[in-house]
Protein backbone atom coordinates (compact mmCIF):
# COMPACT_ATOMS: atom_id res chain seq x y z
CA UNK A 1 0.00 0.00 0.00
CA UNK A 2 1.71 3.01 -1.15
CA UNK A 3 1.44 6.17 1.09
CA UNK A 4 -1.29 8.15 -1.60
CA UNK A 5 -3.14 5.03 -1.54
CA UNK A 6 -3.58 5.23 2.03
CA UNK A 7 -4.61 9.14 1.71
CA UNK A 8 -6.71 8.29 -1.28
CA UNK A 9 -8.70 5.73 1.21
CA UNK A 10 -8.59 7.35 4.52
CA UNK A 11 -10.29 11.01 2.42
CA UNK A 12 -12.58 8.54 0.78
CA UNK A 13 -13.50 6.88 3.63
CA UNK A 14 -13.64 10.44 5.95
CA UNK A 15 -15.76 11.79 3.09
CA UNK A 16 -18.87 8.90 2.59
CA UNK A 17 -18.71 8.17 6.62
CA UNK A 18 -18.70 11.93 7.61
CA UNK A 19 -21.56 12.64 5.02
CA UNK A 20 -23.70 10.33 6.24
CA UNK A 21 -23.06 10.51 9.70
CA UNK A 22 -24.07 14.48 9.59
CA UNK A 23 -26.84 13.16 7.76
CA UNK A 24 -27.91 11.10 10.17
CA UNK A 25 -27.53 13.50 13.05
CA UNK A 26 -29.29 16.06 11.09
CA UNK A 27 -32.67 13.41 10.42
CA UNK A 28 -32.27 12.29 13.96
CA UNK A 29 -32.29 15.62 16.00
CA UNK A 30 -34.48 17.66 13.53
CA UNK A 31 -37.95 18.22 15.54
CA UNK A 32 -40.75 16.04 14.52
CA UNK A 33 -43.41 17.37 11.46
CA UNK A 34 -46.32 18.55 13.23
CA UNK A 35 -49.66 15.99 12.16
CA UNK B 1 -57.95 4.46 -6.32
CA UNK B 2 -58.99 5.18 -3.26
CA UNK B 3 -56.61 2.52 -1.59
CA UNK B 4 -53.54 3.85 -2.79
CA UNK B 5 -54.24 7.32 -1.32
CA UNK B 6 -54.12 5.70 1.93
CA UNK B 7 -50.69 4.71 1.70
CA UNK B 8 -48.23 6.62 3.61
CA UNK B 9 -44.47 6.41 5.31
CA UNK B 10 -44.86 5.59 9.01
CA UNK B 11 -41.30 7.44 10.07
CA UNK B 12 -38.94 9.80 7.82
CA UNK B 13 -36.39 7.06 8.56
CA UNK B 14 -38.59 4.57 7.29
CA UNK B 15 -38.52 6.02 3.28
CA UNK B 16 -34.64 6.54 3.93
CA UNK B 17 -33.95 2.98 4.76
CA UNK B 18 -36.49 1.87 1.84
CA UNK B 19 -34.99 3.79 -0.21
CA UNK B 20 -31.31 3.10 0.51
CA UNK B 21 -32.11 -0.56 0.17
CA UNK B 22 -33.17 -0.17 -3.18
CA UNK B 23 -30.03 1.72 -3.46
CA UNK B 24 -27.42 -0.79 -2.28
CA UNK B 25 -27.30 -4.18 -4.24
CA UNK B 26 -24.84 -6.37 -5.29
CA UNK B 27 -23.24 -4.28 -7.14
CA UNK B 28 -22.10 -1.95 -4.27
CA UNK B 29 -19.96 -4.94 -3.42
CA UNK B 30 -19.17 -6.67 -6.27
CA UNK B 31 -19.45 -4.74 -8.86
CA UNK B 32 -17.43 -1.36 -7.71
CA UNK B 33 -14.54 -2.73 -6.31
CA UNK B 34 -13.87 -4.23 -9.81
CA UNK B 35 -14.42 -0.94 -11.27
CA UNK B 36 -12.25 0.86 -9.01
CA UNK B 37 -9.48 -1.52 -9.12
CA UNK B 38 -9.64 -1.35 -13.54
CA UNK B 39 -9.51 2.20 -13.50
CA UNK B 40 -7.09 3.68 -11.51
CA UNK B 41 -7.90 2.46 -7.93
CA UNK B 42 -7.60 5.57 -6.19
CA UNK B 43 -7.41 7.80 -8.77
CA UNK B 44 -10.78 6.21 -9.78
CA UNK B 45 -12.01 8.17 -6.86
CA UNK B 46 -11.73 11.79 -8.74
CA UNK B 47 -14.41 11.16 -11.19
CA UNK B 48 -16.49 9.13 -8.97
CA UNK B 49 -16.84 11.94 -6.63
CA UNK B 50 -17.57 14.31 -9.46
CA UNK B 51 -20.61 11.90 -10.85
CA UNK B 52 -21.75 11.25 -7.13
CA UNK B 53 -22.07 15.34 -6.56
CA UNK B 54 -22.96 16.46 -10.36
CA UNK B 55 -25.03 13.47 -11.58
CA UNK B 56 -26.29 11.21 -9.03
CA UNK B 57 -27.30 13.32 -5.99
CA UNK B 58 -28.77 16.13 -8.06
CA UNK B 59 -30.71 13.65 -10.15
CA UNK B 60 -31.64 12.09 -7.50
CA UNK B 61 -33.23 15.14 -5.84
CA UNK B 62 -35.43 16.02 -8.74
CA UNK B 63 -36.61 12.54 -8.72
CA UNK B 64 -37.80 12.98 -5.03
CA UNK B 65 -39.13 16.68 -5.48
CA UNK B 66 -41.44 15.19 -8.95
CA UNK B 67 -42.82 12.38 -6.93
CA UNK B 68 -43.68 14.18 -3.91
CA UNK B 69 -45.20 16.72 -6.24
CA UNK B 70 -47.30 14.22 -8.12
CA UNK B 71 -48.01 12.46 -5.14
CA UNK B 72 -50.34 15.71 -3.61
CA UNK B 73 -51.67 15.53 -7.19
CA UNK B 74 -52.85 12.25 -5.59
CA UNK B 75 -50.36 10.35 -8.06
CA UNK B 76 -48.32 7.56 -7.16
CA UNK B 77 -46.83 5.81 -10.64
CA UNK B 78 -44.23 7.34 -12.65
CA UNK B 79 -46.35 8.23 -15.93
CA UNK B 80 -48.80 9.83 -14.36
CA UNK B 81 -46.20 11.64 -12.41
CA UNK B 82 -44.15 12.37 -15.06
CA UNK B 83 -47.56 13.20 -16.97
CA UNK B 84 -48.11 16.29 -14.61
CA UNK B 85 -44.39 17.45 -14.27
CA UNK B 86 -44.05 16.89 -18.08
CA UNK B 87 -46.98 18.41 -18.58
CA UNK B 88 -48.70 15.99 -21.19
CA UNK B 89 -48.85 13.17 -22.99
CA UNK B 90 -45.20 12.39 -24.50
CA UNK B 91 -43.86 12.84 -21.05
CA UNK B 92 -46.63 10.29 -19.64
CA UNK B 93 -45.88 7.69 -22.13
CA UNK B 94 -42.39 7.91 -21.69
CA UNK B 95 -43.09 7.51 -18.60
CA UNK B 96 -43.82 3.72 -19.23
CA UNK B 97 -40.15 3.43 -18.71
CA UNK B 98 -40.72 3.85 -14.81
CA UNK B 99 -42.43 0.91 -14.60
CA UNK B 100 -41.04 -1.12 -17.16
CA UNK B 101 -37.69 -0.47 -15.79
CA UNK B 102 -38.35 -2.02 -12.33
CA UNK B 103 -40.59 -4.98 -13.56
CA UNK B 104 -38.60 -6.17 -15.84
CA UNK B 105 -35.15 -6.28 -14.25
CA UNK B 106 -37.33 -7.76 -11.38
CA UNK B 107 -37.31 -10.68 -13.74
CA UNK B 108 -33.76 -11.72 -13.06
CA UNK B 109 -32.89 -9.80 -10.26
CA UNK B 110 -35.17 -12.49 -7.95
CA UNK B 111 -33.82 -15.29 -10.15
CA UNK B 112 -29.84 -13.54 -8.65
CA UNK B 113 -31.25 -13.31 -5.36
CA UNK B 114 -32.13 -16.68 -5.29
CA UNK B 115 -28.28 -17.45 -5.98
CA UNK B 116 -27.62 -15.79 -2.49
CA UNK B 117 -29.88 -17.18 -0.78
CA UNK B 118 -28.99 -20.89 -2.06
CA UNK B 119 -25.60 -20.13 -1.70
CA UNK B 120 -25.36 -18.98 1.86
CA UNK B 121 -27.42 -22.56 2.71
CA UNK B 122 -24.50 -24.16 0.80
CA UNK B 123 -22.10 -22.47 2.93
CA UNK B 124 -23.95 -22.67 6.15
CA UNK B 125 -25.39 -26.41 6.03
CA UNK B 126 -22.49 -28.34 3.35
CA UNK B 127 -19.42 -25.77 4.45
CA UNK B 128 -19.57 -24.27 0.63
CA UNK B 129 -19.58 -25.22 -2.35
CA UNK B 130 -17.55 -28.22 -3.04
CA UNK B 131 -14.24 -26.41 -3.04
CA UNK B 132 -11.49 -28.57 -1.66
CA UNK B 133 -8.52 -25.41 -0.35
CA UNK B 134 -6.35 -28.41 -0.35
CA UNK B 135 -6.01 -29.08 -4.23
CA UNK B 136 -4.24 -26.53 -6.59
CA UNK B 137 -6.22 -23.44 -7.29
CA UNK B 138 -7.31 -23.98 -11.09
CA UNK B 139 -8.98 -27.54 -9.55
CA UNK B 140 -10.66 -25.15 -6.98
CA UNK B 141 -11.30 -22.44 -9.33
CA UNK B 142 -13.02 -25.27 -11.76
CA UNK B 143 -14.96 -26.92 -9.20
CA UNK B 144 -16.49 -23.53 -8.30
CA UNK B 145 -16.90 -22.40 -11.52
CA UNK B 146 -19.09 -25.75 -11.90
CA UNK B 147 -20.87 -25.35 -8.90
CA UNK B 148 -22.38 -21.67 -10.14
CA UNK B 149 -22.70 -23.52 -14.01
CA UNK B 150 -24.97 -26.04 -12.68
CA UNK B 151 -26.79 -23.94 -9.94
CA UNK B 152 -28.03 -21.29 -12.36
CA UNK B 153 -28.76 -23.55 -15.38
CA UNK B 154 -25.84 -21.87 -17.30
CA UNK B 155 -24.74 -24.57 -19.60
CA UNK B 156 -27.94 -25.43 -20.87
CA UNK B 157 -31.69 -23.76 -21.11
CA UNK B 158 -34.06 -25.54 -19.12
CA UNK B 159 -31.09 -27.60 -16.98
CA UNK B 160 -32.14 -26.21 -13.57
CA UNK B 161 -35.51 -27.70 -14.56
CA UNK B 162 -34.42 -30.71 -14.91
CA UNK B 163 -31.36 -30.75 -12.50
CA UNK B 164 -31.36 -28.09 -9.85
CA UNK B 165 -34.77 -28.11 -8.89
CA UNK B 166 -32.77 -26.39 -5.76
CA UNK B 167 -32.64 -22.93 -7.39
CA UNK B 168 -36.01 -23.33 -8.66
CA UNK B 169 -37.25 -24.14 -4.19
CA UNK B 170 -35.23 -20.78 -3.48
CA UNK B 171 -36.77 -18.46 -6.13
CA UNK B 172 -39.99 -19.88 -4.78
CA UNK B 173 -39.31 -18.72 -1.09
CA UNK B 174 -37.55 -15.35 -2.16
CA UNK B 175 -40.36 -14.71 -4.94
CA UNK B 176 -43.13 -15.58 -2.08
CA UNK B 177 -41.23 -13.50 0.54
CA UNK B 178 -41.08 -10.39 -1.85
CA UNK B 179 -44.98 -10.45 -3.03
CA UNK B 180 -46.12 -10.94 0.65
CA UNK B 181 -44.11 -7.79 1.43
CA UNK B 182 -45.37 -5.89 -0.90
CA UNK B 183 -48.78 -7.25 -0.15
CA UNK B 184 -48.65 -5.57 3.26
CA UNK B 185 -48.29 -2.44 2.08
CA UNK B 186 -45.42 0.72 2.23
CA UNK B 187 -45.16 0.89 5.80
CA UNK B 188 -46.12 -2.58 6.94
CA UNK B 189 -44.34 -4.32 4.51
CA UNK B 190 -41.55 -2.08 2.90
CA UNK B 191 -40.66 0.18 5.87
CA UNK B 192 -40.98 -2.22 8.72
CA UNK B 193 -38.69 -5.11 6.85
CA UNK B 194 -36.34 -2.52 5.68
CA UNK B 195 -36.07 -0.94 9.30
CA UNK B 196 -34.75 -4.60 10.18
CA UNK B 197 -33.02 -5.48 7.09
CA UNK B 198 -30.55 -2.56 6.78
CA UNK B 199 -29.10 -2.61 9.95
CA UNK B 200 -28.77 -6.57 9.88
CA UNK B 201 -26.90 -5.69 6.27
CA UNK B 202 -24.40 -3.37 8.09
CA UNK B 203 -23.85 -5.79 10.86
CA UNK B 204 -23.15 -8.42 8.32
CA UNK B 205 -20.63 -5.92 6.25
CA UNK B 206 -19.06 -5.16 9.66
CA UNK B 207 -18.21 -9.04 10.44
CA UNK B 208 -17.28 -9.63 7.26
CA UNK B 209 -14.89 -6.73 7.19
CA UNK B 210 -13.36 -7.30 10.56
CA UNK B 211 -12.29 -10.94 9.21
CA UNK B 212 -10.69 -9.77 5.64
CA UNK B 213 -8.54 -7.23 8.33
CA UNK B 214 -7.02 -9.84 10.03
CA UNK B 215 -6.29 -12.34 7.73
CA UNK B 216 -2.72 -13.67 7.87
CA UNK B 217 -0.98 -14.04 4.67
CA UNK B 218 0.39 -17.24 3.81
CA UNK B 219 3.99 -17.55 5.06
CA UNK B 220 5.07 -19.00 1.36
CA UNK B 221 3.70 -15.54 -0.09
CA UNK B 222 4.17 -12.71 2.27
CA UNK B 223 3.34 -10.07 -0.10
CA UNK B 224 0.09 -11.83 -0.46
CA UNK B 225 -1.60 -9.57 2.80
CA UNK B 226 -4.20 -7.72 3.21
CA UNK B 227 -1.84 -4.22 3.17
CA UNK B 228 -0.98 -4.80 -0.55
CA UNK B 229 -4.51 -5.93 -1.09
CA UNK B 230 -6.01 -2.89 -0.39
CA UNK B 231 -3.50 -1.45 -1.81
CA UNK B 232 -4.81 -2.93 -5.16
CA UNK B 233 -7.16 -1.59 -4.62
CA UNK B 234 -6.63 2.43 -3.42
CA UNK B 235 -3.29 3.02 -5.12
CA UNK B 236 -3.87 5.66 -7.55
CA UNK B 237 -2.74 5.37 -11.37
CA UNK B 238 -3.14 8.74 -12.67
CA UNK B 239 -2.95 7.49 -15.90
CA UNK B 240 -6.17 6.57 -15.75
CA UNK B 241 -8.03 10.17 -15.38
CA UNK B 242 -6.88 10.19 -18.81
CA UNK B 243 -8.93 7.72 -19.95
CA UNK B 244 -12.01 8.62 -21.11
CA UNK B 245 -13.58 4.98 -19.95
CA UNK B 246 -12.63 5.88 -16.74
CA UNK B 247 -14.88 8.65 -16.37
CA UNK B 248 -17.36 7.02 -18.43
CA UNK B 249 -17.34 3.26 -15.83
CA UNK B 250 -17.49 5.97 -12.82
CA UNK B 251 -20.66 7.71 -13.97
CA UNK B 252 -22.09 4.68 -14.74
CA UNK B 253 -21.18 2.97 -11.33
CA UNK B 254 -23.00 5.98 -9.63
CA UNK B 255 -25.67 5.84 -12.13
CA UNK B 256 -26.49 2.35 -11.62
CA UNK B 257 -25.62 2.51 -7.67
CA UNK B 258 -27.70 5.20 -6.50
CA UNK B 259 -31.07 3.92 -8.56
CA UNK B 260 -31.69 7.13 -10.28
CA UNK B 261 -33.67 6.79 -13.16
CA UNK B 262 -34.89 3.67 -12.40
CA UNK B 263 -38.62 4.49 -11.16
CA UNK B 264 -38.65 3.75 -7.48
CA UNK B 265 -38.16 7.40 -6.14
CA UNK B 266 -40.76 8.46 -8.34
CA UNK B 267 -43.53 6.15 -6.47
CA UNK B 268 -41.62 6.25 -2.90
CA UNK B 269 -41.49 9.36 -2.66
CA UNK B 270 -45.08 9.99 -4.12
CA UNK B 271 -46.14 8.80 -0.43
CA UNK B 272 -44.94 11.87 1.40
CA UNK B 273 -46.93 15.17 2.55
CA UNK B 274 -45.57 18.36 1.85
CA UNK B 275 -44.22 19.12 5.29
CA UNK B 276 -41.96 16.33 4.56
CA UNK B 277 -38.39 16.84 3.54
CA UNK B 278 -37.34 15.44 0.84
CA UNK B 279 -33.80 17.45 0.34
CA UNK B 280 -31.90 15.97 3.48
CA UNK B 281 -33.52 12.78 2.88
CA UNK B 282 -32.26 12.32 -0.67
CA UNK B 283 -29.04 12.57 0.57
CA UNK B 284 -28.76 11.19 3.23
CA UNK B 285 -30.40 8.33 1.02
CA UNK B 286 -27.49 9.01 -1.20
CA UNK B 287 -25.13 8.66 1.25
CA UNK B 288 -26.16 5.87 2.91
CA UNK B 289 -25.58 3.99 -0.66
CA UNK B 290 -22.10 5.34 -0.80
CA UNK B 291 -21.33 3.91 3.03
CA UNK B 292 -22.09 0.20 1.39
CA UNK B 293 -20.31 0.64 -1.76
CA UNK B 294 -16.98 2.40 -0.61
CA UNK B 295 -16.95 2.05 3.21
CA UNK B 296 -17.61 -1.64 2.70
CA UNK B 297 -17.27 -2.60 -0.83
CA UNK B 298 -14.04 -0.99 -1.07
CA UNK B 299 -12.22 -2.58 1.70
CA UNK B 300 -13.90 -6.41 1.48
CA UNK B 301 -13.81 -8.11 -1.68
CA UNK B 302 -10.50 -7.47 -3.16
CA UNK B 303 -8.42 -7.51 -0.34
CA UNK B 304 -9.79 -11.10 0.48
CA UNK B 305 -9.15 -12.19 -2.74
CA UNK B 306 -5.71 -10.63 -2.99
CA UNK B 307 -4.60 -12.24 0.28
CA UNK B 308 -5.53 -15.89 -1.29
CA UNK B 309 -5.17 -15.56 -5.08
CA UNK B 310 -2.26 -12.71 -5.68
CA UNK B 311 -2.38 -9.42 -7.63
CA UNK B 312 -2.93 -11.29 -10.91
CA UNK B 313 -5.66 -13.73 -9.63
CA UNK B 314 -7.66 -10.69 -8.22
CA UNK B 315 -7.47 -8.18 -11.37
CA UNK B 316 -8.58 -11.63 -13.30
CA UNK B 317 -11.33 -12.18 -11.11
CA UNK B 318 -12.33 -8.31 -11.19
CA UNK B 319 -12.58 -8.38 -14.71
CA UNK B 320 -15.08 -11.49 -14.02
CA UNK B 321 -17.75 -8.68 -13.43
CA UNK B 322 -20.05 -8.87 -10.72
CA UNK B 323 -21.05 -12.56 -10.93
CA UNK B 324 -17.82 -13.86 -11.69
CA UNK B 325 -16.18 -12.15 -8.63
CA UNK B 326 -19.05 -12.71 -6.44
CA UNK B 327 -20.06 -16.44 -7.05
CA UNK B 328 -17.17 -18.32 -8.58
CA UNK B 329 -13.94 -16.47 -7.45
CA UNK B 330 -15.45 -15.67 -3.31
CA UNK B 331 -16.26 -19.19 -2.62
CA UNK B 332 -12.76 -20.30 -3.20
CA UNK B 333 -11.17 -17.05 -1.09
CA UNK B 334 -13.86 -18.31 1.67
CA UNK B 335 -13.06 -21.53 1.45
CA UNK B 336 -9.71 -21.09 2.04
CA UNK B 337 -9.87 -19.05 5.21
CA UNK B 338 -10.12 -21.74 7.09
CA UNK B 339 -12.95 -23.33 9.93
CA UNK B 340 -14.06 -20.16 9.96
CA UNK B 341 -14.51 -19.66 6.43
CA UNK B 342 -17.74 -21.15 6.34
CA UNK B 343 -19.35 -18.78 8.16
CA UNK B 344 -17.67 -16.12 6.86
CA UNK B 345 -18.49 -17.17 3.52
CA UNK B 346 -22.60 -17.82 4.89
CA UNK B 347 -22.71 -14.19 6.43
CA UNK B 348 -21.36 -12.72 3.32
CA UNK B 349 -23.77 -14.26 0.77
CA UNK B 350 -26.76 -13.57 3.20
CA UNK B 351 -25.22 -9.88 3.36
CA UNK B 352 -25.97 -9.94 -0.63
CA UNK B 353 -29.41 -11.68 0.12
CA UNK B 354 -30.50 -8.59 1.77
CA UNK B 355 -29.02 -6.30 -0.38
CA UNK B 356 -30.73 -7.92 -2.87
CA UNK B 357 -34.01 -8.66 -1.08
CA UNK B 358 -34.28 -4.78 0.07
CA UNK B 359 -33.65 -3.81 -3.99
CA UNK B 360 -36.40 -6.21 -5.63
CA UNK B 361 -39.20 -5.50 -2.91
CA UNK B 362 -38.77 -1.67 -4.30
CA UNK B 363 -39.06 -3.31 -8.08
CA UNK B 364 -42.20 -4.79 -7.28
CA UNK B 365 -43.88 -1.51 -5.45
CA UNK B 366 -43.91 0.43 -8.54
CA UNK B 367 -46.05 -1.75 -10.94
CA UNK B 368 -48.36 -2.67 -7.80
CA UNK B 369 -49.25 1.14 -7.24
CA UNK B 370 -49.33 1.56 -11.39
CA UNK B 371 -51.70 -1.31 -11.76
CA UNK B 372 -53.74 0.06 -8.98
CA UNK B 373 -53.80 3.59 -10.07
CA UNK B 374 -54.46 3.29 -13.61
CA UNK B 375 -56.97 0.10 -13.68
CA UNK B 376 -58.56 1.25 -10.46
CA UNK B 377 -58.69 -2.41 -9.10
CA UNK B 378 -58.28 -3.67 -5.60
CA UNK B 379 -55.25 -4.46 -4.06
CA UNK B 380 -55.16 -8.13 -3.97
CA UNK B 381 -56.08 -8.06 -7.99
CA UNK B 382 -53.79 -5.37 -8.84
CA UNK B 383 -51.25 -8.22 -6.59
CA UNK B 384 -52.35 -11.07 -8.65
CA UNK B 385 -52.09 -9.29 -11.83
CA UNK B 386 -48.64 -8.37 -10.96
CA UNK B 387 -47.62 -11.77 -10.16
CA UNK B 388 -48.94 -13.24 -13.18
CA UNK B 389 -46.77 -10.89 -15.32
CA UNK B 390 -43.65 -11.80 -13.42
CA UNK B 391 -43.96 -15.30 -13.62
CA UNK B 392 -44.27 -15.35 -16.65
CA UNK B 393 -41.07 -13.06 -17.36
CA UNK B 394 -38.75 -14.93 -14.39
CA UNK B 395 -40.28 -18.45 -15.77
CA UNK B 396 -38.67 -17.24 -19.20
CA UNK B 397 -35.44 -16.18 -17.61
CA UNK B 398 -35.03 -19.19 -15.52
CA UNK B 399 -35.85 -21.81 -18.56
CA UNK B 400 -33.30 -19.88 -21.22
CA UNK B 401 -30.60 -19.44 -18.90
CA UNK B 402 -27.89 -20.93 -21.29
CA UNK B 403 -24.69 -18.53 -21.04
CA UNK B 404 -27.05 -16.41 -19.05
CA UNK B 405 -27.84 -14.37 -22.47
CA UNK B 406 -31.60 -14.04 -21.93
CA UNK B 407 -31.12 -12.13 -18.99
CA UNK B 408 -28.11 -10.73 -19.91
CA UNK B 409 -29.77 -8.71 -22.95
CA UNK B 410 -32.84 -7.24 -20.36
CA UNK B 411 -30.15 -6.49 -18.31
CA UNK B 412 -28.38 -4.54 -20.90
CA UNK B 413 -31.01 -2.56 -23.12
CA UNK B 414 -33.71 -2.47 -19.75
CA UNK B 415 -31.48 -2.47 -17.08
CA UNK B 416 -28.62 -0.04 -18.73
CA UNK B 417 -29.96 1.48 -21.74
CA UNK B 418 -33.42 2.92 -20.73
CA UNK B 419 -31.73 3.86 -17.46
CA UNK B 420 -30.00 6.73 -19.39
CA UNK B 421 -33.25 7.68 -21.30
CA UNK B 422 -35.22 7.75 -17.91
CA UNK B 423 -33.20 9.59 -16.44
CA UNK B 424 -32.82 11.95 -19.42
CA UNK B 425 -36.23 12.24 -19.53
CA UNK B 426 -36.67 12.98 -15.47
CA UNK B 427 -34.30 15.55 -15.66
CA UNK B 428 -35.71 17.42 -18.71
CA UNK B 429 -38.91 17.72 -17.32
CA UNK B 430 -38.00 18.78 -13.80
CA UNK B 431 -35.48 21.34 -14.77
CA UNK B 432 -37.00 22.70 -18.35
CA UNK B 433 -40.32 21.80 -18.49
CA UNK B 434 -41.63 21.71 -14.48
CA UNK B 435 -39.53 25.45 -14.01
CA UNK B 436 -36.26 24.90 -12.01
CA UNK B 437 -37.61 27.71 -9.76
CA UNK B 438 -40.48 25.53 -9.20
CA UNK B 439 -38.73 22.92 -8.58
CA UNK B 440 -36.38 24.39 -6.61
CA UNK B 441 -39.13 25.57 -4.39
CA UNK B 442 -40.58 22.23 -4.37
CA UNK B 443 -37.37 20.80 -2.90
CA UNK B 444 -37.28 23.00 -0.32
CA UNK B 445 -40.94 22.93 0.57
CA UNK B 446 -40.84 21.44 4.79
CA UNK B 447 -36.74 20.86 3.77
CA UNK B 448 -34.55 20.52 6.78
CA UNK B 449 -31.08 21.84 4.69
CA UNK B 450 -30.97 24.56 2.49
CA UNK B 451 -29.54 22.98 -0.60
CA UNK B 452 -26.62 25.60 -2.10
CA UNK B 453 -27.91 27.65 -4.84
CA UNK B 454 -25.28 26.31 -7.18
CA UNK B 455 -27.02 22.99 -7.93
CA UNK B 456 -29.70 25.41 -9.46
CA UNK B 457 -27.53 25.36 -11.95
CA UNK B 458 -25.99 21.73 -11.71
CA UNK B 459 -29.49 20.58 -12.45
CA UNK B 460 -30.36 23.02 -15.07
CA UNK B 461 -27.26 22.58 -17.14
CA UNK B 462 -24.63 20.42 -16.05
CA UNK B 463 -26.73 16.97 -14.89
CA UNK B 464 -28.02 17.15 -18.38
CA UNK B 465 -25.30 17.99 -20.33
CA UNK B 466 -22.99 15.22 -18.52
CA UNK B 467 -25.82 12.89 -18.66
CA UNK B 468 -25.71 13.45 -22.52
CA UNK B 469 -22.06 13.35 -23.28
CA UNK B 470 -22.09 10.03 -20.79
CA UNK B 471 -24.92 8.72 -22.62
CA UNK B 472 -23.29 9.32 -26.05
CA UNK B 473 -20.11 7.63 -25.19
CA UNK B 474 -21.73 4.81 -23.70
CA UNK B 475 -23.92 4.33 -26.85
CA UNK B 476 -20.55 4.42 -29.02
CA UNK B 477 -18.73 1.81 -27.23
CA UNK B 478 -22.00 -0.91 -26.28
CA UNK B 479 -24.53 -0.19 -29.08
CA UNK B 480 -23.06 -1.76 -32.22
CA UNK B 481 -22.16 -4.42 -29.88
CA UNK B 482 -25.40 -4.97 -28.31
CA UNK B 483 -27.10 -5.35 -31.61
CA UNK B 484 -25.08 -7.30 -33.42
CA UNK B 485 -25.32 -9.62 -30.94
CA UNK B 486 -29.37 -9.44 -30.78
CA UNK B 487 -28.83 -9.87 -34.56
CA UNK B 488 -27.22 -13.59 -34.02
CA UNK B 489 -28.93 -14.83 -31.54
CA UNK B 490 -32.54 -15.91 -31.01
CA UNK B 491 -32.48 -15.93 -27.64
CA UNK B 492 -31.46 -12.44 -27.58
CA UNK B 493 -34.80 -11.50 -30.12
CA UNK B 494 -36.66 -13.71 -27.40
CA UNK B 495 -36.04 -11.48 -24.42
CA UNK B 496 -36.53 -8.16 -26.36
CA UNK B 497 -40.06 -9.50 -27.77
CA UNK B 498 -40.94 -10.39 -24.01
CA UNK B 499 -39.72 -6.86 -23.23
CA UNK B 500 -41.75 -5.21 -26.10
CA UNK B 501 -44.89 -7.63 -24.78
CA UNK B 502 -44.71 -6.00 -21.26
CA UNK B 503 -43.73 -2.63 -22.59
CA UNK B 504 -47.33 -2.89 -25.06
CA UNK B 505 -48.99 -3.94 -21.55
CA UNK B 506 -48.19 -1.13 -19.83
CA UNK B 507 -48.87 1.28 -22.33
CA UNK B 508 -52.45 0.17 -22.83
CA UNK B 509 -52.68 0.46 -18.64
CA UNK B 510 -51.55 3.58 -19.20
CA UNK B 511 -54.15 4.54 -21.80
CA UNK B 512 -56.71 3.00 -19.90
CA UNK B 513 -55.01 4.76 -16.50
CA UNK B 514 -55.42 8.18 -18.81
CA UNK B 515 -58.91 8.26 -19.34
CA UNK B 516 -59.85 7.25 -16.01
CA UNK B 517 -57.99 9.86 -13.88
CA UNK B 518 -59.64 12.41 -16.30
CA UNK B 519 -63.05 10.82 -15.84
CA UNK B 520 -61.99 11.56 -12.11
CA UNK B 521 -61.37 14.98 -12.83
CA UNK B 522 -57.64 14.51 -11.75
CA UNK B 523 -54.61 17.32 -12.91
CA UNK B 524 -53.52 14.92 -15.01
CA UNK B 525 -51.80 17.77 -16.68
CA UNK B 526 -51.01 19.96 -13.97
CA UNK B 527 -52.94 22.62 -16.15
CA UNK B 528 -54.31 24.01 -12.14
CA UNK B 529 -52.20 25.27 -8.91
CA UNK B 530 -51.76 22.85 -6.13
CA UNK B 531 -54.34 23.78 -2.66
CA UNK B 532 -53.27 21.36 -0.41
Amino acid sequence: MQPLGWVFMILSLAFVWGLTGWCYFKILTAPAEEE
Amino acid sequence: MAKVKLEQWGTRLGIILAVSGSAVGLGNFLRFPGQAAQYGGGAFMIPYFCALIFLGIPIGWAEWSMARYGGRKGFHSGPAILGVVGRGKVARYLGVLSILIPLAVSFYYTFVEAWCLGYTWHFLVNGGVGVDPSTPLATQNAKSAEFFVNYTGDAANGAIFKSSIETLVFWGIVFAINIWLIYRGISGGIEKFCSYAMPLMAVCAVVVLIRVLTLEPNPANPEQNVLNGLGSMWNPDWSALANPAAWLAAAGQIFFSLSVGFGVILNYASYLRKKDDIALSGLTASATNEVFEVGFGGLITLPAAFVFLGAVGTMEAAKTGTFGLGFKTLPVVFAQMGPLGQYVGAIFFFMLFLAAITSSISMYQPTLAFLQESLGVSRIRATALMVSVCFIGSACVMYFSKGGEFFGTIDDWVGTFFIFILAAVQIICFSWIFGIERGWRELHAGAKIKVPSIFKFVMLFVAPVYLLVVFVAFCYNNLPVWIGHVAESPMRQGALVLVAGVTLFLVLCIAIGEKRWRDEGLDVDDSQPLND
